[in-house]
């Protein structure tokens, strides 16, 4: 599973999700790295907003889609489920985690660039647009040079 | 009256937020039922892909929740 994407997902963590999940994932986290390493250039409050940005988008969906897929892989198939009560109680969790990081990084963090912690947060959030649009584009293109 | 007005607009914010992305999950969720129920054997196809449609429509609110609490908190 993973490393044929245009990202190589070679992480041991996240080989028990399915892709494109564990390239949303892996795109949104190092992508948190990356805009952090560079707001350092800024200032050390840019960084660590940016940081904790990516982390409160990050970390509950990461958590989310590994209930969604344990869930699951668990659930009998001979029961007819939907499979609605696995995404429920995954969105159901990601919400929750997410309101209370936003609470602790407003009452914890005094010196929060709004700015950075925002946009980090924002962008991420367009990862999960932008990397099935990029899969879709990817998989179009090997399919017309097949045809053509 | 400032700060009661600030938990206003974070209220408000939460509150539109939440009808948006409410009518988003539920046709969401009414085609995925739909789409199971036509072709059960694309269940775990559908429910990554719904998965997926899920957080991009929670985008929105998930923002506005943390513009709001960021409005009732740090403000």
């Amino acid at each position: 599973m993973g490393g044929i994407g245009f990202i190589p997902v070679r992480f041991g963590i996240f080989l028990d999700i399915e892709p494109p999940l564990n390239r949303i994932i892996v795109t949104q986290a190092v992508a948190t790295v990356f805009i952090a390493g560079i707001c350092l250039f800024f200032s050390l409050a840019a960084a660590y907003s940016a940081l904790l940005g990516g982390l409160v988008c990050f970390v509950p969906g990461y958590l989310a889609a590994r209930v969604v897929v344990v869930k699951r892989d668990r659930q009998d198939i001979l029961l007819a489920d939907t499979g609605m009560r696995p995404v429920i109680s995954s969105v159901l969790r990601k919400w929750t985690l997410s309101v209370m990081l936003f609470i602790a990084t407003f009452k914890l963090v005094k010196t929060l660039e709004v700015l950075f912690f925002f946009g980090v947060f924002i962008g991420l959030q367009l990862v999960y647009v932008a990397v099935p649009l990029i899969e879709a584009n990817r998989l179009r293109r090997a399919k017309a040079g097949k045809n053509g | 009256m400032e700060q009661s007005l600030i938990y206003l607009a974070g209220a408000l914010l939460m509150g539109f937020g939440a009808i948006g992305s409410s009518l988003g999950i539920g046709i969401l969720a009414g085609k995925y039922l739909e789409g199971v129920a036509r072709q059960p054997e694309l269940q775990p196809l559908l429910m990554t892909q719904l998965f997926i449609s899920l957080a991009l429509v929670d985008a929105v609110p998930m923002i506005a929740v943390g513009i709001s609490l960021y409005m009732i908190f740090a403000l």
